[in-house]
């Protein structure tokens, strides 16, 4: 944030006289407002304490301030930088002195440079405080040029000493400042009798008697029956089998007793506690640390810096082609910091506090760099963040199909569009990024984490610390969100493994905070689409698209460039046009690094043309029901353009079942009745893809070097000694219920209840239930996970089989599984004849001898790694099938904003998904809800917002608002099912839902002010943009419509 | 910072049992909570007294623990999402939480579950309005708070039988 | 997100909590419900020395209309004020304690911190503004009673001196025939008002503005009277031009900062738009309509 101020007064010493006091530190620096102290560096240096109130923080700021320019008596200009809580600022104040009459006129400049988080706490208070400050700096200068003030001062003080000495309380208060002790002087009240020890000691309580000192510490755990609850809802269940059923979740039993385990809860013997120091700045050079204050705090065992990480471990592997190979990205700062909240410094201590009081010890020094904070100033490439990549254009593609030019030549309209912005926000899990690690006597490294993808995060931390991926053990248990975001954690995976490294191998816990994660935790990734030009036949049909779009990834790539290629598995979005370039590009800023986030990166492109079908719509006079109908895509399996196939779906249907569900008609008319009262009211559409399963062939189309491609997920099953059914998967849920769909899937392939099927939570690379692909991200699990289970089911049974068939003397044709008198059994058909699953165990575990040779292959312990059959794609022209299923969502608002206060209120909100086969309705009605909410609250409340200096001004929950349910509308749902054909149980992965509440509200508010000239051109619509929309009606000149003759 | 802090011993009530401990001044009431009792179940998830995942009950009153120092819970009766179950027997609002997909992730689910405990106590019969109101500081990242308004109301149409 | 150390102080009673206060020097902070003071400390925006307790001090919370004068104690939580007889008597003062935060936050904090915080954007000062109140005190120099336009000074500050403590509030038992809103509005029930507005009148017969009061927040660097909006209603018959005046003389009044929640021209506009809520339901209280007052959340 940069403050530009200036002024001039008249005092009535001459300039000589008057310069005399402005160019003396000393005499100066006293003037400064709330001054506490001053210690003279050299003659031109001052060392000023002062204290400081700006909103929220108060505190002491220490200015180093220097007289730069003196020339004599005419100029003056002082240079001032300091530290205050949260932030850092840079002020230059300067001084013209000229005579006037006997006197001296001042023209005085300042001006004031802040960075940090102070700037998103303290809000827009700050300018207004700093005007107040120089204001009264200057009224000091005035007031201490001129003679007479000095007069008048030294009466009020006097004055005012006078008043304070008569106060009730004053005797006594004098004596306690100067710490008298002794007894009272004589004629004292009893008031004055007080023991000022006593008094000021503080407050200690009751003295703790040994017995409480040793008293029990924790509440004993009131142990629940595993499957108690679960049971109740199975038991509840009409019918015999499990998929499709709306079972509450097996999960829910730890978590509504507070008895689940996140990283927070989870804790070791030995365990520390590290704090991390994070540049203010957001593009600095560091020029000096001293930890050495840090260091001698009692309770500290060590602390961490870039250059001691650069040592020991590698830069962690880049995916982007060439150049961008040399980008150098290590879990900390090494030379320079390149986004505010950048790591720079790590301490490691007893407990947080103690890791909190030594990080603020540390003393860094940096020197501020140019920053570089939007796509435009990127690419002019002035300042570089990354000088391995020598620019800050990251990567760039063209991707195009069919015959553009036909396409437009041919074309009854052509209709160009302004530039379009896709905002940077996130989906903040409300469990922040955390880690547990230990480096082991071994030279390994354990981690429990919340990494939402640790197959892959594995392989990029093993190289990085020089270990073997055997050496690494990852595990998760519960995690409370992660919508992608986690998948970014893993620099501080490697952070907290080199200080437990450090530390001697004592356990290390991260537990990231909020501010951190605001700044530094993952961000969606912005986009702005540039250039656009659509052509549309007579019928108002788009046959072609052509624009430039620009992803800004922030900092650090790390998951980038794979943004650049994942949009493109939704191309055409649900249309069918077949001609389309897309010049894509993408640039890195000063902005925190870029995580995968729900929907990530299709649902920039979905929302971009949804708002293509809504601009062209309304500019052509066709309804937009009407206009999407005439797009969409309506055979399936259905090859896009670029080679991917969408493998069912219904659009028309999901339209008519949305218009159903939120009474579009009723609406239509309420509509047309408020307009005429002047109402603004808007109903719009969104219609959306969740394209799932990816083919990670597609990551050699962003660098055709990758060695990656296809997609595998593990599912490991077991009769366990006593015959317990336990299956344990490659997955990562943060809620979305895998241990209770995993257990559908299996009680129905095995004949038995749910709550008869254990499933191991979480991610274990002691497990051995992982591939390279293993995490959740990408919704998946419905086909890749179930996949692995229902694989895994076939072999499992396939052995009990072979196994019952010896020990009943039956054909394995004639054996059937079902639930008998001692539990899960397999019994031969039409008999009573069955062995349970403790009896099949038993044959390979306990009771052995006796048994034929061709038995003994069998181990009732399987492991299935589950690849959906894709092809690597072609790179030169950017073809092939990147995702195996393709969900669909249409969602309809109704939004009235109001005529006196430009704040949107969604009056009715109706969301419709088709995600084939539906495992759990339960489960994905509720993702659907939560997505729901994501889109909303982007679209209006939240967004990461960064000043041209990169400080991030949303830092806080309190600033960023995350979206509540006072601002949540109550939801419509319904479903329609179109099975996937290439999946085995018809089932589409779901749960990241595609945005669609951005492509609706933006719709709804487009067709609510369209009449006002106003087109929606950025997925973030606060009321304060909404009245600058209506102030600035943007439609002439963003929209272009060019009509051919036919 | 002060030279020297004193350490203060309180007394406090937690899921209606004594504790005497000594702490630090500055411990908050979460840490408390969670680091000398082992109560884990109550969560924090931001720093600006936003979210409401530490929710806990105070006398009665749900307050943010992570916005309250332990010293100021001195001589006070906690409760914890750990002690809403009584005698194995899961509160009415758990058990509803979980047949309306109230949670998902679960990590603010102890946090909804002491506003809402608050509210019913306070008010067993509110409507839709008010059960927005008394969750109204408490984050949900996952549910689009559908389905835990549901399960509140659900509750509650149960008390009025 | 940890506090720095600090002292901690349990005085027994008002005066030993003023003694320790203006002892231990301008390092040290009062502490009553929190809710403002500890999410500063936990970002260490602040690092006092030692910490008062105030919140334990007996007396403290109380509200009472007697006299002619309704007066609340400083201690007394909003969650608790939004339930006492007082609110339920004057409207307004509903909308202002059971409309801050949220439920959690109303349960700690207390109108005495509140108002001493004087933060330009929260809902008391802005409201006690409304109601013309006054803000007693005691502190080392004795006890003093101090009008709310000279008891905040500017934004954060306080006429306040070392050691001095809020004991309680008042302000002038609305006559009958009165009514008010307070409106706000904010993104979210835990995020600070962006700017709010205060309207409390009294209506006689005929439609009649007979008095009227109005005060902005997050208009400046503190508490904002409408003094020209105020003068265009009172003495007049309400009617929508009427409004229309008063609210473009708030508009004219405001001086909102640009920020994050937008620009300083939208919020005035926003300003206006709050007003004419407020007006609305202001002048139907007037006449005894029972309305639940809301803010504007978005």
């Amino acid at each position: 944030m940069e403050m530009k101020f200036s002024g001039q007064f008249e005092v009535s010493p001459p300039p000589e006289k008057a310069f005399d006091l402005l160019s003396d530190p000393q005499k100066f620096a006293p003037l400064l407002p709330t001054f506490d102290s001053l210690e003279m560096k050299d003659a031109n240096t001052a060392v000023v304490k002062v204290s400081v109130g700006i909103g929220k923080i108060r505190g002491t700021a220490t200015t180093q301030m220097t007289l730069k320019e003196k020339t004599a008596p005419k100029h003056a200009t002082y240079v001032g930088t300091g530290k205050v809580m949260g932030g850092a600022y840079t002020m230059i104040s300067s001084y013209d002195l000229e005579p006037k009459g006997s006197g001296t006129l001042v023209k005085w400049q300042g001006e004031v440079q802040l960075v940090g988080k102070i700037l998103s706490l303290a809000g827009g208070g700050l300018r207004g405080y700093a005007e107040q400050q120089i204001q009264s700096v200057v009224t000091s200068l005035q007031q201490a040029m001129s003679p007479e003030y000095q007069k008048e001062a030294a009466a009020r003080k006097a004055a005012q000493a006078e008043k304070k000495s008569s106060g009730w309380m004053s005797g006594l208060m004098k004596k306690l400042r100067k710490h008298e002790e002794s007894a009272p002087a004589a004629g004292a009240t009893a008031d004055e009798a007080v023991d000022a020890g006593v008094l000021l000691a503080g407050y200690t309580g009751p003295a703790m008697t040994a017995a409480d000192a040793t008293a029990v510490v924790s509440e004993p755990l009131h142990s629940f029956a595993r499957n108690g609850d679960f049971s109740a809802a199975v038991t509840a269940h009409q019918g015999d089998k499990w998929v499709h059923a709306s079972l509450s979740r097996k999960e829910d039993g730890r978590l509504v007793r507070g008895r689940g385990l996140f990283v927070d809860d989870y804790k070791v013997a030995g365990m520390l506690h590290m704090g991390l120091v994070r540049s203010p700045y957001g593009h600095a050079r560091i020029v000096r640390i001293d930890t050495s204050k840090a260091e001698a705090l009692p309770g500290v065992v060590c602390t961490l810096t870039g250059k001691e990480v650069a040592a020991v471990a590698n830069p962690y592997m880049q995916i982007g082609p060439g150049e961008a190979q040399n980008i150098k990205d290590y879990p900390m700062a090494v030379d320079k910091a390149i986004y505010q909240g950048e790591p720079v410094v790590a301490v490691v201590a007893e407990n947080p506090r103690i890791a909190a009081d030594a990080a603020q010890l540390v003393e860094v020094e940096y020197e501020p760099l140019p920053a570089v904070t939007d796509w435009q100033t990127a690419l002019e490439d002035k300042s570089i963040l990354h000088p391995g990549l020598g620019t800050n254009h990251h990567w760039h593609g063209v991707y195009e199909y069919g015959d553009l030019d036909k396409a437009f030549a041919e074309a009854a309209t052509v209709i160009k569009i302004g530039q379009l912005d896709f905002h940077r926000f996130a989906s903040t899990p409300l469990e922040t990024n955390a880690v547990v690690a230990t480096w082991t006597p071994f030279g390994g490294v354990e981690f429990f984490c919340n990494n939402s993808f640790p197959a892959i995060v594995i392989q990029m931390i093993a190289p990085s610390l020089n270990l073997s991926i055997d050496q690494i053990r990852c595990k998760t248990m519960d995690v409370g969100g992660s919508f992608g975001n986690k998948i970014g954690n893993y620099p501080y995976m490697a952070l907290a493994a080199l200080a437990s490294r450090k530390a001697g191998g004592r356990p290390v816990k991260w537990v990231e905070t909020r501010t951190e994660h605001m700044q530094a935790g993952g961000h969606g990734s912005e986009r702005a689409y540039l250039d656009t030009e659509v052509a549309v036949d007579k019928e108002g049909v788009i046959t072609a698209i052509r624009a430039k779009h620009i992803d800004d990834c922030g900092a650090y790539p790390r998951y980038e460039p794979l943004g650049c290629v994942i949009w493109s598995q939704v191309l055409p979005a649900c249309y069918k046009l077949r001609n389309i370039r897309i010049d894509f590009n993408q640039v890195v800023t000063n902005k925190g690094p870029s995580s995968p986030n729900r929907g990530y990166s299709r649902l920039q492109q979905l929302w971009f043309m949804e708002r293509v079908i809504d601009i062209c719509a309304h500019e052509l006079g066709i309804p937009a029901d009407e206009m999407r109908l005439r797009n969409y895509i309506r055979d399936f399996p259905y090859t896009t353009p670029n080679g991917c196939v969408y493998d069912s779906g219904n659009y028309p249907l999901l339209l008519e079942k949305a218009k159903e569900l939120i009474g579009w008609d009723e609406w239509k008319q309420k509509q047309a009745a408020a307009r005429a009262e002047g109402r603004w009211i808007g109903i719009g559409i969104g219609t959306t893809l969740d394209s799932g399963t990816n083919n990670f062939g597609q990551a050699r189309i962003v660098n055709p070097y990758l060695p990656f491609s296809g997609n595998s997920e593990v599912a490991t099953i077991k009769l366990d000694l006593d015959g317990t059914v336990v299956v344990m998967l490659g997955s990562t849920p943060s809620g979305q219920g895998h241990e209770t769909t995993t257990a559908q899937v299996v009680a129905d392939e095995l004949g038995i209840r749910p709550d008869m099927v254990e499933v191991r939570t979480g991610f274990d690379t002691t497990f051995n239930s992982h591939g390279g692909h293993s995490g959740s991200y990408a919704s998946q699990f419905a086909v890749t996970g179930l996949s692995a289970a229902h694989g895994a089911c076939q072999k499992l049974k396939k052995e009990m089989k072979k196994l019952a068939a010896f020990a009943l003397e039956a054909n394995e044709d004639d054996l059937e599984f079902g639930i008998g008198q001692q539990g899960p059994e397999v019994r031969v058909k039409g008999t009573d004849r069955s062995i349970n699953y403790w009896g099949l165990s038993a044959m390979v575990n306990i009771n052995t001898a006796g048994q034929p040779p061709e038995l003994a292959d069998v181990t009732l312990n399987i492991r299935h790694v589950y690849r959906p059959p894709f092809k690597i794609p072609d790179t030169d022209k950017k073809f092939g099938n990147l995702t195996l299923t393709y969900a669909s969502q249409l969602h309809i608002a109704v939004v009235e904003i109001d005529t006196r206060t430009y704040v949107p209120q969604i009056l009715a909100y109706a969301a419709i998904d088709d995600c084939g086969s539906v495992i759990n309705p339960k489960i994905v009605a509720g993702q659907v809800h939560g997505a729901t909410a994501h889109g909303i609250g982007a679209a209006m409340m939240e967004a990461y917002i960064y000043d041209k200096e990169a400080n991030l001004l949303t830092s806080t929950f309190t600033d960023y608002t995350p979206i509540t349910v006072m601002n949540m509308p109550d939801l419509a749902y319904g479903d329609i099912e179109t099975p996937s054909p290439f999946s085995y149980n018809g089932a589409k992965g779901m749960g990241e839902g595609g945005g669609a509440p951005l492509h609706t509200i933006c719709a709804a508010i487009q067709d609510a002010l369209f009449d006002k000239g106003v087109v929606v051109h950025n997925t973030f619509n606060p009321p304060s943009d909404i009245y600058r929309l209506l102030k600035n009606p943007n439609r002439s000149g963003f929209v272009k419509v060019e009509r051919r003759a036919a | 910072m002060p030279d020297a802090i004193n350490k203060v011993t309180i007394d406090v009530t937690v899921n209606g049992r004594k504790f005497r401990r000594q702490v630090e001044p500055r411990m908050l009431l979460v840490e408390f909570i969670r680091e000398e009792l082992g109560l884990t179940g109550t969560h924090i998830g931001c720093d600006t007294s936003y979210c409401g995942a530490c929710t806990v009950q105070l006398d009665g009153a749900p307050v943010k623990s992570c916005t309250m120092f332990a010293v100021q819970a001195d001589g006070c009766e906690v409760l914890t999402v750990e002690g809403l179950e009584k005698d194995g027997q899961l509160h009415p609002l758990q058990k509803s939480f979980s047949e309306h997909h109230g949670l998902q992730c679960g990590f603010c689910t102890p946090g909804m579950l002491m506003a809402s405990h608050a509210l019913l106590t306070d008010n067993p019969h509110p409507d839709r309005h008010a059960i927005k109101k008394a969750i109204a500081g408490n984050v949900c990242r996952c549910t689009g708070y559908q389905n835990i308004i549901k399960a509140v109301e659900a509750v509650a149409a149960g008390a009025k039988e | 997100m940890y506090p720095a150390p600090f002292r901690y102080h349990r005085p027994a009673n008002l005066k030993e909590a003023i003694l320790m206060l203006s002892t231990l020097g301008e390092t040290a902070k009062p502490l009553a419900g929190g809710q403002t003071l500890i999410p500063i400390l936990k970002l260490r925006m602040d690092e006092p020395t030692d910490l008062v307790d105030i919140g334990r001090l007996p007396d403290l919370r109380f509200a009472k209309n007697e006299g002619g004068w309704v007066e609340i104690g400083a201690l007394s939580p909003h969650g608790w004020v939004a339930r006492s007889d007082i609110a339920k008597a004057i409207p307004i003062v509903k909308d202002c304690a059971g409309g801050i935060a949220d439920v959690q936050v109303r349960s700690r904090g207390t109108i005495g911190g509140s108002v001493s915080a004087a933060d330009p954007n929260c809902d008391w000062p802005a409201l006690l503004n409304t109601l013309d109140a006054e803000i007693r005190c005691a502190g080392p120099e004795g006890d003093r009673t101090i009008a709310i336009g000279d008891f905040i000074t500017e934004a954060y500050t306080t006429a306040l001196q070392p050691g001095e403590l809020v004991t309680s509030i008042r302000f002038r038992t609305p006559p009958p025939g009165s009514g008010g809103a307070y409106i706000a509005y904010k993104k979210a029930a835990a995020a600070f008002p962006v700017v709010s507005v205060g309207v409390q009148m009294t209506v006689a017969a005929g439609n009649v503005c007979q008095d009227v009061r109005i005060a902005l927040g997050g208009s400046g660097p503190k508490p904002r009277r409408a003094v020209q909006a105020e003068a265009e209603l009172r003495g007049k018959t309400l009617n929508s031009q009427a409004w229309q005046h008063a609210a473009d003389a708030v508009a004219a009044v405001a001086e909102p900062t640009d920020d994050v929640r937008g620009s300083s021209e939208f919020k005035r506009q926003l300003l206006r738009g709050l007003l004419l809520k407020a007006g609305d339901t202001a002048t139907r209280r007037c006449a005894n309509a029972t309305i639940e007052g809301s803010h504007v959340y978005a």
